[in-house]
């Protein structure tokens, strides 16, 4: 597909422009720009405190941004007429019911709010089949579990066939048979009906399964917006050996081979990603293992490996990839930077 | 509006606001019962028209600005404390007409209690009197008399409702009640009555009493002698502050669910 015609049809949907975000002194957000496009399946991806929550409040028109704008389905939120809202499925984090009302009342309620038709076939009974919770349709919310609740939620947010999906940690509280239904069906509801899905999470391999397109906030910033596709180009792979002392190895690699864009990792491995002659990592990894065996470093493994979200997002995030101190401080400065490697 | 209107009163469906409103309509029975045996033992004539008198008082100056001020406040601050309210305001609604709603569910219930109130001391005094002694006239006139005091207490539930939305917590409007019912007891001294907020709804429900059943003045109650010199410039005094004082809980309302951050 020609990327030019790809820009062109998928306008967006969800916008951020430069939102910032104070509590008095407290800044929660800086400068937050993202964009959404029509189809994508947006993971926003950050650790607890990194401001997703903020960000997709600010996006439904709940939290005011101190500075900045944003936008959904065109229309500038926090303008006077939320009726936008209603092209909106929303799960936000710990999702309200009341608990004197069945699970099928609850939806009833938010039907007759929105004045949706109640008829044959009941959408209230479709949202509650979709999400495998009609058999507790005539129980009171109140004796539900978490993840009852949270699937209770998503059958609320797709009540009206919204156009958009705005998911705060849908899976909080899920088991794993259900986090995969529920993947599954955001897949089905994006391939089939075209929603527009922006989900956060801090489950990296559920963002990576799920996603197109991942946001990754840290601190209150959006360090990267980048296509899953792009990031599997870029993932990067790495000769990953186990070695009896790692801090020769170093020594040995920078002066014998010149090499730097190295990291040691817990337990002696050390992750070699490039050299100054690539061919050395990629082509002919025995030349680095007989210098170290005869430097006096034992070898007792020898492999590839390539890099995951997971190493992606901590080394953006300024965390270290095997423990949360054993990364050399030479890697830190290995960051991803608007989609490209600074080396 | 129809609609929201039936989706807010949809959800005090198995709700305990339902049982405090029972009690709450059912109370002034039970007072009829107790001023009756007090009548009896000779603290003052027991006629159908000061057992009537004594409900609407014991309603208006005791029960009622405690029970506006827990039923406001439970009614809009459960939709903190069951987390609702950022889910009502990412669907979508118009929020003044939510809260619109919201305020026409309360009146309803608020005017169930009264009406139901009337009811049952009106059934509890034609027991105890015998239909040939009960004065259909002023019971019909104390009806008006609890329709008028409801609206006044009504709008002073705009206190307790604009303190839970501001607070977040149902707790700090409920505490209001607290308020109301201190000074209610001291309502009862007559020096005070005319100048505490708990004692205008007493004033309206009078007020309109006086008006339809001149005959009821000068039948026990402490208010009713003041009714005859304060005269209607203070009714009309009473209904403005009234309104005044629900315009401005329904305007810090509406500026506060727009303008609030709910993070």
């Amino acid at each position: 597909m020609n990327h030019r015609s790809t820009a062109v049809e998928a306008r967006p949907v969800i916008e951020a422009r430069a939102v910032t975000k104070r509590y008095g002194r407290r800044p929660v957000l800086h400068d937050v720009t993202l964009t959404v496009r029509q189809g994508d399946i947006y993971g926003f991806l950050g650790r607890n405190g990194a401001g997703k929550t903020t960000t997709i409040r600010i996006l439904l028109g709940l939290v005011h941004p101190t500075t900045g704008e944003a936008w959904v389905l065109g229309h500038r939120v926090g303008a006077a007429s939320p009726a936008w809202l209603r092209r909106v499925g929303v799960v936000l984090e710990h999702p309200g019911f009341y608990p004197n009302l069945t699970a099928y009342e609850n939806l009833a309620l938010h039907a007759r709010m929105l004045g949706l038709p109640i008829g044959k076939p009941d959408p209230i009974e479709r949202a509650l089949a979709t999400v495998d919770l009609l058999p507790l349709a005539r129980r009171l919310v109140r004796g539900f579990s978490q993840g009852e609740r949270q699937r209770l939620a998503l059958a609320r947010a797709l009540l009206h066939e919204p156009e958009v999906l705005v998911l705060d940690e849908p899976t909080n509280g899920l088991d794993p048979y259900a986090i995969r239904d529920v993947r599954e069906l955001l897949r089905r509801l994006n391939r089939e009906r075209g929603v527009t899905i922006f989900v956060s999470s801090h489950i990296l391999a559920e963002v990576q399964r799920l996603c197109t397109r991942i946001g990754i906030i840290h601190e209150g910033r959006v360090a990267e917006e980048i296509e899953l596709t792009r990031l599997h180009q870029l993932s990067r792979r790495y000769l990953e050996l186990e070695v009896t002392d790692a801090p020769r190895t170093a020594w040995l690699l920078e002066h014998r081979f010149g090499i730097t864009d190295y990291q040691v990792v817990e337990g002696g491995v050390v992750r070699i990603f490039d050299a100054p002659d690539p061919a050395l990592v990629h082509e002919r990894p025995e030349v680095i293992s007989e210098a170290l065996v005869h430097g006096g470093v034992g070898v007792r493994r020898l492999a590839y490996g390539q890099d995951s979200l997971e190493q992606h997002f901590i080394r953006l995030t300024g965390g270290a990839t095997g423990g949360p101190s054993e990364t050399d401080d030479r890697t830190r400065g290995l960051v991803y930077h608007d989609g490209a490697h600074r080396r | 509006m129809t609609a929201l209107i039936g989706a807010e009163l949809l959800k005090l469906r198995r709700h305990s606001i339902l049982t405090l409103a029972l009690i709450g309509a059912l109370f002034p029975g039970l007072i009829t019962v107790t001023m009756w045996y007090r009548a009896k033992a000779g603290y003052f004539e027991p006629t159908a028209q000061t057992l009537l008198m004594q409900a609407l008082l014991t309603v208006m100056l005791m029960e009622g600005p405690a029970g506006a001020a827990i039923i406001g406040s439970m009614l809009f601050g459960r939709e903190y404390a069951d987390r609702t309210l950022p889910n009502l305001l990412v669907s979508g609604l118009p929020r003044p007409a939510w809260l619109g709603a919201k305020w026409v569910v309360l009146a309803l219930l608020g005017l169930g209690i009264l009406v139901g109130s009337w009811g049952v001391t009106t059934l509890v005094t034609l027991v105890l009197v015998g239909p040939d002694a009960m004065p259909w006239r002023m019971a019909l006139a104390s009806l008006a008399a609890h329709a008028v005091g409801a609206l006044a207490l009504y709008a002073t539930s705009a206190i307790p409702v604009a303190l839970t939305l501001g607070s977040r917590n149902p707790m700090l409007g409920a505490s209001w009640a607290v308020v109301m019912a201190v000074t209610a007891f001291m309502g009862i001294d007559s020096r005070y009555n005319s100048v505490l907020p708990s004692t205008a709804p007493t004033l309206a429900a009078q007020l309109a009493l006086e008006a339809l059943e001149p005959s009821v003045v000068g039948s026990g109650s402490a208010l009713a002698s003041q009714v005859t010199w304060i005269g209607l410039p203070v009714g009309w005094t009473v209904a403005l502050a009234c309104a005044a004082v629900w315009v401005a809980g329904f305007v810090y309302s509406l500026a506060y669910v727009r303008r609030a951050d709910f993070a």
